[in-house]
């Protein structure tokens, strides 16, 4: 075939570079969540999937736009790795007679194995000489695997929500139109979702409608900027930001790069421009949430401020386009806009007609969640934690009562109309309209926080972490109670996500509370299924912290041992399991464990009786008997450590604790030497029955100084290094 | 452009490409989906094609005729076309531009928004077509309708004609769109606008709405015993309008609320259930000399 000139003409390919692979499914606009992870997926599945098929490539990368999930390997190598496989027949001295010739055993394998007697190979092996059949299946064209390969590959995409089409079977994030496949200049010959693939890709929908020729795989991503398709997201993302940087200038201001909204944008185009739009003066009366809820969410388009962080009157918007046309394009999404904040300043306006008080009542009417009643029912039930966390944290009455109203009012705001139209802005409204009312700060910033923790962010006033804490014990509370647990991966009424922001907003704040006490004084632990509601309640709180104190890098067998001594008081169980931790990786560990285990493992079942002192004859016991009173000294002290409740609320807080606990675990080092002493010199099980029940009674005082602080039987010795999987 | 350009636009272009022009349905329906030309249709193998205007009303979204954006009674353009066909996003681009809407000087979007259905049991996959910034219509791949899996997935074009309308016409209140020349909206629809709101807000007799979805809902099951389906349909549609009714007149409580809607979904279950099993026993009429359609 004649060579066609062109820049690649003089260059010469190494022998070992392969073709390019190109796989791309076109597809109707994606979900931008889709488009993002159908192009994860695609990252980490292809790589896996060509190595099981024998296939060398150097490099996999994938891309997606709303419109396409790209699959791009470089230097695929032509040929399979030939595939050599070896099956061991019998022994060499069975397979050949006297005189060398191979029996009938070696004849009946070789049949078998599909391959003459005479190929049988001859190998050493630890058990003696064996003869092996070889078999070497060449590996077959690049081409001819992918062909299959490739539609496995889109097969085995998954969505949180497919769909079908048409009158087909197969689900896809969105109806797939095409499929280009390509390895160098030749089409990989293959169909999925009833769509054959070819060589023709789709431009911009709008920009350039018709289908193009794509000649070959090294100029796909070229033949797609020439039709107005931007493949990478990364670079589409540098282009809205810069556009967007530069309209904001325009007019003096500078844009809110919102990173949420910059990476949904930046899979609803493939072609962006930016453009800054204006809207009047008087909105800016609006709360500033109202309007970037309003932009943001509702019409995707970035805020405006100026160099003190003031919004100014203005908005950026992305096109999925060029310039041309731009200035309607403009003028339309400010007419809209405008209609909008028309909309939410009427609602703003009206919701300020009433206060958020006199609204309370009305929630009697808005369900919170089947079978639990409504947002009034919910209402009363947070005035009562309320109460209960009062208590048990020991809240000045002043804070108590600001709690109380935060927790009354706290719901009020659902049932505005700024709500209603905005729901993402449930708590922030009603932060806002407590403060106009003129509630105290404390109540309004606790209504606006109680939603938290959101990510990373948690409640940053106390009143707004205890009534985020309610609202979250409540919820978890009540769905125990009504049978709602979450089971597998499902989790509809988002129970764990209530757990996890429960044990995050305690740990954070160092809150003393008994676990227990809260889901009794919250009334759950009442009736028929109270003892399954508490059990239940502790057991997710529980998984939560356990896997908390797992990812701060504990491994899991600390944690498990600290949490068995008990996990009702959450900042206690976390400050066992990090002093736990630390005190685990010192060389003293290994007596303190070594002591416990052997005291562990020789208790029967039941407690022996309290030690005597005329009983202990031998020096080991009396030695042992002097450690254990010394230690015991502390005891008393460690024990109040575990206790919120005792003294005045001015429990220790966490990092206290931890050090506390960690110097206590130091102090127990002192009973390794006379345990050890105490073994090596005394038969524990002697004939006697008062001597050996006493030197028992000496045992379970070392295991009782230990426990309360972790169960040691749970560490899994050569565990303490790293952590591990949970 | 009138607001009945828009109508005239649509019905030509989609009589061309196939469609069965339907009429409005003459019953009480909350949108164009509860047509039996589209929820009874759209099940079982049978290929359909057919657009129709849908007044559709919302007795809670009513203003008296005072709020420039949301009306008691709106208009919906409806295209169901079953199986979806493959180029039917550029069938869709392609009916904007007969309205006379160049693309090339917007930006149309297509935001992902599933739908569902609570009372209908129907739910589907799709986006809000945004054009500049204003949603001008949803389009749906349906997955279930009456509870069922569809063998033949039917794509909905609702195009909403109102906001389509003042966002062309750049009219901020509805009720100034000129509807033909020399008239407007509001000269045709205002008044309506106004008794109804009064009508569902203030004096609508709850016990009369009450005794209305419980005789419709009793008549529903006796007509579905009698192998009448379409009959027993329209008091299931009777049933969902009173239920609107009595919600705009803040008169169905929390717990109430689910268990009349639980109600009306069960019958449009039975509805669509025997509605197929009937298509089935007549052979599935429309795949008649299609065997590529099924």
């Amino acid at each position: 075939m004649p060579r066609r000139p062109g820049p690649a003409a003089g260059r010469r390919r190494s022998p070992r570079a392969g073709a390019r692979l190109v796989f791309e499914i076109g597809t109707e606009e994606l979900p931008p969540q889709a488009a993002w992870d159908g192009a994860r997926q695609l990252a980490e599945q292809a790589p896996r999937a060509l190595e099981s098929a024998r296939i060398a490539v150097r490099r996999v990368t994938s891309f997606s736009t709303p419109r396409r999930l790209v699959l791009i390997a470089d230097d695929v190598q032509p040929r399979q790795r030939d595939l050599v496989r070896e099956v061991r027949g019998p022994a060499v001295r069975v397979a050949y007679d006297a005189h060398g010739r191979p029996t009938a055993a070696a004849e009946g394998f070789a049949r078998g194995q599909g391959v003459p007697v005479s190929a049988l190979e001859r190998r050493v092996t630890p058990q003696g000489e064996y003869v092996y059949a070889v078999r070497r299946e060449p590996g077959a064209a690049a081409a001819e695997v992918l062909r299959t390969l490739l539609p496995e590959l889109a097969a085995g995409l998954t969505f949180p929500k497919a769909m079908r089409w048409g009158t087909g079977t197969v689900r896809f994030a969105r109806p797939v139109r095409w499929l280009v496949a390509l390895l160098g200049s030749r089409v990989i010959a293959c169909e999925f979702a009833g769509v054959a693939a070819g060589r023709r890709t789709y431009g911009h929908r709008i920009l350039h409608p018709a289908a193009v020729p794509v000649p070959r795989a090294g100029s796909y991503e070229a033949v797609l900027k020439r039709s107005f398709v931007l493949l990478d997201p990364e670079e589409r993302r540098r282009r809205v930001a810069d556009a967007a940087r530069k309209a904001a200038g325009e007019i003096g201001g500078r844009v809110v790069l919102d990173a949420d909204l910059l990476d949904e944008t930046v899979q609803l185009v493939e072609w962006p421009e930016a453009f800054v739009g204006r809207f009047a003066d008087e909105f800016l009366a609006l709360p500033r949430e109202v309007l970037i809820t309003v932009m943001q969410h509702h019409q995707k388009y970035f805020a405006v401020e100026d160099a003190g962080g003031a919004l100014l009157p203005a908005f950026v918007g992305v096109r999925n386009g060029d310039r041309r046309g731009l200035a309607i394009v403009r003028e339309g999404n400010e007419w809209v806009l405008r209609a909008r904040l028309a909309d939410g300043r009427f609602f703003f306006e009206e919701d300020r007609k009433r206060r958020l008080a006199d609204r309370v009542q009305g929630l009697q009417d808005l369900v919170f969640l089947d079978r639990l009643g409504t947002m009034a029912d919910k209402t009363v039930r947070l005035e009562r934690l309320a109460g209960v966390l009062a208590r048990l944290l020991h809240l000045a009455p002043s804070q108590s009562d600001l709690l109380r109203r935060a927790a009354h009012l706290s719901k009020a705001d659902l049932i505005t109309q700024v709500v209603r139209e905005l729901p993402e802005l449930q708590g922030v409204m009603g932060g806002i309209y407590a403060r106009l009312d003129g509630e105290p700060a404390a109540v309004a910033d606790a209504i606006r926080e109680q939603y938290l923790p959101r990510g990373a962010v948690l409640p940053s006033t106390p009143t707004g972490a205890y009534l985020a804490l309610a609202d979250k014990a409540d919820t978890l509370l009540s769905a125990l109670a009504a049978g709602m647990a979450p089971s597998g991966s499902q989790d509809p009424y988002g129970l764990r996500r209530a757990a996890a922001g429960i044990v995050a907003i305690i740990l954070r704040r160092g809150m003393r509370l008994s676990l227990a006490d809260l889901a009794r004084g919250a009334g759950a632990a009442a009736g028929p299924d109270g003892a399954r509601v508490l059990e239940e309640w502790q057991s997710a709180l529980r998984q939560r912290l356990r896997a908390m104190l797992i990812d701060e890098g504990i491994s899991y067998d600390t944690v498990d041992a600290a949490l068995d001594a008990g996990a009702d008081d959450l900042v206690d169980a976390a400050a066992r399991a990090r002093a736990l931790w630390e005190f685990r990786r010192t060389a003293a560990f290994a007596g303190v464990y070594t002591a416990f285990d052997r005291a562990a493992r020789i208790l029967p079942d039941g407690a022996p009786g309290p030690v005597r002192e005329d009983l202990c004859a031998a020096p080991a016991e009396r030695a042992l008997l002097q450690s254990l009173r010394d230690a015991q000294t502390d005891a008393q002290a460690w024990a109040a450590l575990g206790d919120p409740t005792a003294g005045d609320g001015t429990a220790p807080g966490a990092d206290e604790l931890a050090r506390r606990y960690r110097a206590a675990l130091e102090r127990l080092a002192a009973l390794a030497a006379p345990v050890d002493r105490f073994f090596e010199d005394v038969l524990v099980m002697d004939p006697d029955e008062g001597v050996r029940q006493n030197r028992l009674a000496l045992l379970a005082g070392v295991v009782a100084l230990v426990r309360p602080i972790a169960d040691l039987s749970r560490v899994v010795v050569g565990e303490g290094k790293a952590a591990a999987p949970s | 452009m009138t607001f009945q350009d828009l109508v005239l636009g649509l019905e030509r272009y989609w009589a061309a490409r196939g469609c069965v022009i339907a009429q409005p349905y003459d019953l009480e329906v909350g949108a164009g989906t509860m047509h039996p030309a589209t929820f009874l249709r759209a099940l079982g193998p049978e290929p359909w094609r057919v657009a129709y205007v849908q007044p559709s009303r919302r007795p809670a979204d009513g203003r008296y005729g005072q709020n420039p954006n949301r009306l008691y009674q709106h208009h919906q353009y409806q295209v169901i076309l079953k199986p979806s066909p493959d180029d039917v996003q550029d069938a869709y681009l392609r009916s904007l531009r007969a309205l006379g809407i160049e693309l090339r000087d917007h930006d149309l979007r297509f935001l992902e928004d599933d739908w569902a259905d609570q009372t209908l049991g129907a739910s589907g996959v799709g986006w809000q077509v945004f054009l500049d910034g204003q949603e001008i219509s949803q389009f749906t791949y349906f997955q279930q309708a009456g509870g069922l899996e569809l063998p033949a997935i039917p794509v909905e074009l609702t195009y909403g004609l109102e906001r389509i309308a003042q966002f062309v016409l750049r009219k901020d209140n509805v009720f100034d769109l000129e509807w033909a020349p020399g008239i407007t909206y509001g000269e045709i629809r205002r008044e309506d606008e106004f008794e109804h709101s009064t009508f569902a807000f203030e004096t609508a007799d709850v016990d009369m709405l009450r005794h209305t979805f419980a005789a419709a809902e009793a008549e529903a099951g006796r007509l579905l015993d009698a192998g009448l389906t379409v009959p027993a349909y329209e008091h299931v549609l009777r049933c969902s309008h009173t239920f609107n009714l009595l919600d705009a007149r803040g008169a169905v409580g929390v717990a109430e609320r689910a268990s009349l809607m639980a109600r009306c979904r069960v019958l449009a279950r039975r509805c669509a259930e025997q509605y197929l099993k009937h298509r089935e026993e007549l052979g599935w009429p429309l795949l008649r000399g299609r065997p590529d359609a099924a």
